[in-house]
């Protein structure tokens, strides 16, 4: 394996790790949901009060007319 | 661009992100029951004290400890023992590799549970032995062979279905019930002590039906969004790195992205209106919207492939 390999791997590993906080967000409120719906069968008082905090959240951004950064479209990188 | 590189790029990416899929999503909790007094994270009232028990016992600690030894070392030994069935049997068909080494998970489990050690269950069993399928896959893509990274796709897969494409629906469908005094299930809650035995009471008061279409709708919209606010986080934080394997990532995602935000403020605009007035052909809208969402979840998610597979 060449240098620019290995760098190109550790960068890919890199990227991996710094997006696991989000991605493990995601999959504790699907968890939650999973064990609320399917395993506990009651919804507690916590959970749908943080699900109703998240999306009022979204709502606010929305109606003050916030678009995340993510979520627009920028320029195309200059160089590859 | 390199086929190898971007295969061995592609396979890292979703085999980490696989494994912390399945890692947070089936990892015990660390304050659980306590054995000693069956008490589980409990506030116990009475009519002068409030006790919160919160110290996890050394044996659940330990038991969780042993859960995420297992879920290390499940996929690692299934490439280990894919690779001496197929040193046994060499013209095993590739495509059933990812079920051998799912079922190897789960048996890898089973035995582990049998004779007394750490056990995740046969589900996480069987989605570890497809991850250790796309670690394999990763040692073979190093050692210049043509397999194709099917387990990390398998892997990937699993979780998908069983997070998307079996929750929500299902969700929808069934009777769940919604705990008294919560934002979908309002009410007031009052205590009252009976003065001869001192024992106080909770009186809970509705103040609204419970709504659990209407929490199911939210609950499906917070997941969904927050799952494509990750990936397009994850590509514009590593635009760069992206770019050089395909410029097509990011295009597609271009094109996704206005129309991720319309529909969410399809969504905002529907739920506004059903929670102004709660009727039937309101709370349709706002499922129409939310089947519109998982769509686009869906085209998302397709955007960043679970392995680049290069001919």
């Amino acid at each position: 394996m060449s240098p620019a390999e290995l760098l190109l791997v550790i960068q890919g590993i890199e990227a991996a790790i710094a997006a696991a906080p989000q991605v493990i967000d995601v999959a504790e409120k699907g968890k939650a949901l999973i064990e609320s719906l399917f395993i506990a069968g009651v919804i507690s008082v916590d959970q749908q009060n943080a699900t109703k905090s998240h999306v009022d959240a979204v709502q606010a951004a929305v109606q003050a007319g916030e678009v995340p950064p993510a979520w627009t479209m920028e320029a195309d990188p200059t160089s590859k | 661009m390199n086929k190898k590189r971007l295969q061995i790029c592609g396979s890292i990416f979703f085999v980490l992100l696989t494994c912390i899929f399945c890692v947070s999503l089936f990892a015990q909790p660390t304050v659980v029951t306590n054995p000693a007094d069956g008490l589980t994270n409990t506030v116990i009232t009475n009519a002068t004290t409030v006790v919160q028990n919160l110290t996890p016992s050394p044996a659940v600690t330990s038991q969780s400890t042993g859960v995420a030894l297992a879920m290390i070392v499940i996929p690692l030994l299934v490439p280990i023992l894919v690779a001496i069935a197929k040193y046994f049997m060499p013209k095993l068909p590739g495509w059933t590799l990812p079920i051998l080494a799912s079922l190897l998970g789960a048996v890898i489990d089973f035995i582990s549970s049998k004779l007394g050690g750490p056990g995740v269950g046969p589900l996480l069993g069987l989605i570890l032995g497809a991850a250790g399928v796309g670690a394999r896959e990763i040692l073979d893509q190093l050692k210049q062979t043509k397999a194709a990274a099917t387990g990390t796709a398998v892997g990937v897969l699993a979780f998908a279905l069983l997070l998307f494409g079996s929750l929500v629906p299902l969700g929808m469908g069934c009777a769940g019930k919604l705990a008294p005094g919560g934002d979908y299930s309002p009410g007031t809650t009052s205590l009252s002590t009976n003065a001869s035995t001192g024992v106080i009471t909770t009186n809970f008061t509705a103040t609204a039906a419970p709504d659990f279409a209407f929490f199911t709708a939210d609950a499906s919209f917070d997941l969904t969004y927050s799952a494509i606010d990750a990936i397009f986080n994850f590509e514009r934080d590593n635009r760069n790195l992206l770019w050089s394997i395909s410029p097509d990532i990011k295009h597609t995602l271009d094109k996704l992205r206005p129309q991720a935000v319309q529909i969410r403020n399809d969504y905002i605009a529907a739920r506004i209106a059903y929670e102004a007035n709660p009727i039937p052909a309101n709370l349709t809208t706002l499922q129409d919207v939310l089947s519109r969402i998982k769509a686009t979840l869906a085209a998302v998610q397709a955007a960043i492939p679970p392995t680049i597979k290069i001919q």
